[in-house]
């Protein structure tokens, strides 16, 4: 039964889950957040169906924030797949349902740590923090996004560096992040990731400034 | 341009990231699959033995036809041998539980209880007169720790 429903979502579910620009891309985590708490509360009460919209809601969530481990796609999918197993077998020892998009992120993490660490693909520590990335080194999909009349956000987006780029991804799609772990997780001091942030965030300030700056 | 919120920056992160690093294609679907499967699972609230060991029995010796194997099974130090054999026309099923425990023995095929029997403190049990196809036994402890179940096998 569950199953036959599944088989339906590649034509259904897809393009929600996939959010696209100028789509409900500005969405905010707490509106992620309780979709996924009434997701997860209707399928803790018996609805099976509830774990597929739980699946739909939180996983583009997940991918960024482990993609921010510069893991491979499949290396992260697989990460994904974890995240979800552990969900299922640790259902009952979540009684907030609000409490779930958190669980969720901090095992995300947790395995997409772990996995970098042993592969050695980890966020370079030893960046300068801020260091700014040269312009060349956006992807070409950003660039060519860019120029479809994007905003200079995206170009200063591109320009910060690998370690700020990393941070404010998971900063932008997890709801409260536990900046305690993270710290730990880009070997920053413990202390330091609040400022730390505010220092990303600064610089991507200035480099939208400088942008603009330049087009006079 | 004027100091943008935080809020506002983080939002444009967000869609930074998801114009030029979107989940692939069919991800969701596969991960929603897969957490259906392993949700099925455990919403039985059975453990799955595993089979750990198949040994074919050859012809009779006297010339008989019969063939018969043996399949043991295992879950967290409790076995089930199976010794699987035709006598005549029909399958049977000769078992043990090791360490020999009073349960009760349900024969699943397709979801359908087939029989259900009770199992003594010898830990033996016959099921005689099966037709052929697929089977998975259920083994309940009367002391009622958690089921386990057989991974489908063929008879």
């Amino acid at each position: 039964m569950v199953l036959l429903i599944v088989v339906t979502f590649p034509s259904t579910a897809l393009p929600e889950a996939t959010v696209t620009i100028g789509g409900p891309a500005t969405e905010r985590p707490g509106d992620v957040w309780g979709e996924a708490a009434s997701a997860f509360e209707r399928w803790s009460a018996g609805d099976a169906v509830a774990l597929d919209e739980l699946v739909r809601v939180m996983t583009p969530v997940l991918w960024h924030v482990v993609r921010a481990y510069r893991l491979a796609p499949e290396v992260a999918e697989d990460v994904l797949q974890t995240t979800w197993l552990s969900l299922v077998r640790s259902r009952a020892s979540i009684h907030e349902p609000a409490a779930v998009g958190g669980w969720l992120t901090t095992v995300a993490r947790r395995e997409a740590w772990k996995v970098a660490k042993a592969t050695g693909r980890g966020i370079p520590v030893e960046d300068e923090e801020l260091a700014r990335r040269l312009p060349d080194e956006g992807s070409a999909e950003a660039e060519a996004v860019r120029r479809d009349g994007e905003s200079q956000l995206w170009y200063a987006v591109d320009r910060l560096s690998e370690r700020c780029r990393a941070l404010l991804r998971i900063v932008a799609f997890e709801h409260r992040p536990d900046y305690t772990k993270i710290a730990a997780d880009l070997g920053m001091p413990v202390g330091s990731i609040g400022p730390t942030r505010g220092r990303c965030l600064q610089k991507l300030r200035a480099l939208i400034e400088e942008d603009g700056d330049d087009d006079v | 341009m004027s100091e943008l919120a935080d809020d506002d920056l983080l939002a444009g992160i967000r869609g930074y990231w998801e114009a030029t690093d979107p989940a692939p294609d069919g991800m969701v679907a596969r991960l929603q699959a897969a957490a259906a499967l392993a949700a099925s699972d455990t919403d039985l609230d059975i453990e799955l033995m595993l089979l750990v060991e198949r040994t074919e029995e050859l012809a009779g010796a006297r010339g008989s036809s019969t063939t018969a194997y043996t399949l043991r099974f295992a879950h967290d130090g409790v076995d089930l041998l199976l010794r699987v054999s035709t006598d005549g026309t029909h399958p049977r099923i000769d078992g043990w539980v090791v360490p020999p425990s009073p349960v009760a023995v349900t024969v699943l095929r397709d979801d359908d209880t087939l029989t259900t029997l009770e199992v003594g403190d010898a830990g033996r049990f016959e099921l005689p007169d099966l037709t052929p196809g697929m089977l998975r036994l259920r083994l309940e402890p009367l002391d009622g720790s958690t089921p386990f179940m057989t991974p489908a096998f063929e008879i």
